[in-house]
């Protein structure tokens, strides 16, 4: 039998359950009346927020206490983070660094890395931006070819990244370069870096503004960019290791199928109590779809709090939930009545213009169904 | 964890890995074929009989083995993966409910099949005294001319009721299914059932939740059927040889195969989910919210994996090219069943529109809480 399809159940616990309440008054408290709710983990970078979040212990609930983390379950973190989605709260500006960069730097950071930067991050203070892709390196991420050449004391980096989220916000951002010219092994001789984003010499952060105007990605460019040899993440040579544990963090949250959540509160507002028969059945039929993904979503949940790498069951769940999330916004459309209003004709717009993104970020729908037939022992 | 519950886990997983020894040993396509075309698979079922898996969930007075009827159904993947052509679930499920009545001394026992009346069937049974007597008609009922008794489910002031009626009373017009599943279209005519025929069911208490139970049996099924479409999808394509090499190597394959992994899980996922709500609401015998949330649950399961059987079924007869539309072939007894079951005690649109209704009624701001709530 096919071995990819291990979702065990999993019961959120009572302590994890008990902090929906807590998150819901928070945000009500918090949140304007006025403001524009957006589920997309990716839109909405508001530092008071992330600081008030960090406050309430809800950044970095996971690592450990010496750091200042809550040493808290993936579950209490998981009813955080989908709560807060499901809220439309701007959590973008601390969500890298809670989501994957610390973790990287808990597993292979030294013990000065952790004791700097945890604490900042977990205060709400400290944002972080992924340094991967490049003009000539989308997909194949092990083809990048910004170098960083040893020097006294560090490293001087040089080539450029692209699609750099929140750079010209951000403080840092981990980044994977060629520390060695690339021989027959391509996965060897890449490394990590922290880059300081505020203050270095010879890099330079460029906007890209994206198709729905917003002004997030970035270019950033290294040049002769000196980074000290206390911001090597991990060990030099083993940056393919440390990238794709990485990238196992980013792919079976609830935010890769809660992007267009907000489009279907807005339907059911825009509908009201008594549905049409079509209306009802498309209704239904996102519900049952997103129940049954939060179903699978939490069992990864399980998967990592057991210490397990559910590399294919988190492929799955952003292959189906990227799926659902670009779909919804094509079968709400269709059933929305004639005066559905502006706050849904906005919801709509906004949910469509940044769908494109939904199934190419944090790995293309054709990579990752590439790992899933891996998983399948096909290739 | 305690060790009761670990132990009934376990327990159920002996089971099952016994069922699914078995039901692979039995259900050869020579097996399969011949039911469909019409041969009762007798042996077939008195091996289930012998390890007493149809009264798994019977209770060990009446000589069943016991179990809770959400662990026994468990089993239902299992027909679904081998294509099993016997009435189990809907043996399963009588023989839980008739042996919940303490006035019950004997099960039937052969093969039981289970007559739901839908609301806009001409279906009519009205008290004759302490009996009944049943008029019009109802349609499509599984297995009713295999069965050596047919439950009609009646709704009551007291609540369910099963009336127990012999297939040679009532008109049978009977046929068979896409699957090749004996179906019968049943005429009362004003029959008489007396009361020593009916027994009251404990555990459900409307119409509605008896067909939400019906569902999640075929959602199960379902689930057991993806998984296998799978296996002999990856199966073929690694086999399969053409421009020198398996076909699974190229990445069009392989593309579609993962859609496919992904339905299979999903419907997986969504069926064994029903499975919980359902033993969750059998733990507080006959709390309505539970049940409410059980039906619900289920009609996730049904409409979830009757979405996944369409693409799953469409995926893997696209892989198997055009040895899967052979007759000889063993792929389309599961994809017919797929077809064929998702259309069995209400579709994708008819659970979906009641979930759909639901949200509205309860509104906007209320919809993360209705998907969210733990029940």
């Amino acid at each position: 039998m096919a071995q990819a399809l291990a979702f065990e159940p999993v019961r959120l616990p009572p302590e994890a359950e008990a902090l929906r309440a807590d998150v819901r008054a928070f945000v009500a408290d918090t949140l304007a009346p006025d403001f524009l709710r957006n589920s997309d983990f990716g839109s909405g970078h508001d530092a008071e927020f992330s600081r008030a979040l960090g406050a309430r212990g809800w950044i970095g609930m996971t690592w450990p206490e010496r750091y200042g983390g809550g040493g808290r379950s993936f579950f209490e973190r998981y009813v955080v983070t989908e709560e807060l989605l499901a809220a439309g709260a701007p959590v973008e500006a601390h969500w890298i660094a809670d989501r994957q960069s610390g973790p990287v730097m808990l597993r292979y950071g030294t013990e000065a890395q952790r004791e700097f930067f945890l604490p900042r991050i977990i205060r709400g203070e400290c944002f972080f931006s992924i340094g991967m892709s490049e003009p000539d390196s989308g997909s194949d991420l092990a083809s990048v070819r910004t170098t960083a050449s040893q020097v006294q004391g560090g490293w001087l980096l040089n080539g450029t990244k692209l699609w750099t989220s929140g750079a010209h916000r951000n403080h840092y951002m981990i980044t994977l370069v060629r520390t060695e010219p690339q021989g027959d092994n391509r996965h060897a001789g890449l490394s990590q870096f922290i880059v300081d984003l505020k203050n270095s010499d010879g890099l330079t952060v460029r906007p890209i503004a994206n198709m729905a105007g917003d002004r997030d990605f970035n270019e950033v460019v290294f040049e002769d960019c000196f980074v000290p040899d206390e911001h090597l993440l991990g060990t030099a040579g083993n940056g393919w290791e440390q990238v794709t544990s990485e990238l196992g963090y980013e792919r079976s949250g609830p935010e890769r199928f809660l992007s267009s959540f907000r489009l279907l509160v807005e339907l059911i507002r825009a509908v009201g109590p008594d549905p049409e028969p079509a209306q009802a059945a498309a209704i239904g039929r996102l519900a049952g779809h997103l129940v049954t993904l939060r179903n699978m979503s939490i069992s990864v949940a399980g998967m990592l709090q057991s210490n397990h790498n559910p590399v294919v069951e988190a492929a799955l769940v952003k292959e189906l939930g990227n799926n659902f999330e670009k779909e919804l916004p094509e079968v709400v459309r269709l059933v929305a009545p004639a005066n559905a209003g502006r706050l849904f004709r906005l919801t709509l717009e906004d949910t469509l213009l940044h769908a494109p993104s939904f199934s190419l970020r944090g790995g293309t729908r054709e990579i990752l169904r590439g790992m899933i037939a891996r998983g399948l022992g096909l290739r | 964890m305690s060790n009761s519950v670990n132990a009934a886990a376990e327990a159920g997983r002996l089971i099952l890995d016994t069922a699914d020894r078995l039901l692979r040993e039995q259900c050869s396509k020579e097996l399969v074929d011949a039911a469909e075309a019409g041969t009762w698979p007798d042996s077939l079922w008195r091996t289930l009989m012998e390890t007493g898996l149809p009264w798994a969930a019977a209770p060990e007075r009446l000589g069943g083995a016991g179990l809770d009827l959400p662990d026994a159904l468990g089993l239902l993947r299992l027909v679904g993966s081998h294509a099993a052509p016997v009435p189990l679930a809907e043996t399963l499920v009588a023989t839980a409910l008739l042996g919940e009545d303490a006035a019950v001394t004997t099960l039937p026992a052969g093969p039981i099949s289970i007559a739901l009346p839908s609301a806009d069937s001409t279906f009519e049974a009205r008290r004759t005294g302490e009996g009944w007597r049943l008029d019009g008609s109802i349609a499509d009922v599984h297995f009713a001319n295999v069965a050596e008794v047919i439950l009609v489910v009646v709704a009551s002031p007291d609540g369910l009721v099963l009336l127990r009626v012999k297939p040679a009373d009532v008109a049978m017009n009977a046929g068979r299914n896409l699957a090749g599943e004996p179906v019968a279209d049943l005429d009362f005519a004003g029959i008489d059932i007396s009361a020593e025929q009916a027994t009251g069911v404990r555990s459900l208490q409307t119409l509605e939740q008896f067909l939400a139970l019906m569902a999640l049996t075929r959602a199960l099924m379902s689930a057991g059927g993806m998984q296998s479409l799978l296996d002999l999808s990856v199966g073929y394509a690694l086999e399969r040889k053409q421009f020198g090499r398996p076909i699974a190597q190229f990445q069009a394959v392989q593309q579609q195969l993962a859609v496919l992994a992904g339905e299979a899980a999903a419907a997986i996922r969504a069926a064994d989910a029903g499975l919980e709500a359902l033993a969750d609401a059998f733990a507080e015998d006959g709390d309505a919210g539970r049940l409410e949330a059980a039906v619900r649950a289920a009609g996730v399961a049904k409409s979830r994996a009757g979405e996944a059987a369409g693409r799953g079924a469409e995926i893997a007869h696209q892989v198997h090219g055009a040895m899967g539309f052979t007759y000889e072939h063993r792929l389309h007894h599961r994809t017919r069943r797929l077809w064929a079951w998702r259309d069995q005690y209400g579709s994708e649109t008819y659970w979906q529109s009641r979930f759909g209704r639901q949200l509205c009624a309860a509104g906007a701001d209320a919809l993360w809480d209705e998907l969210t709530r733990p029940h």
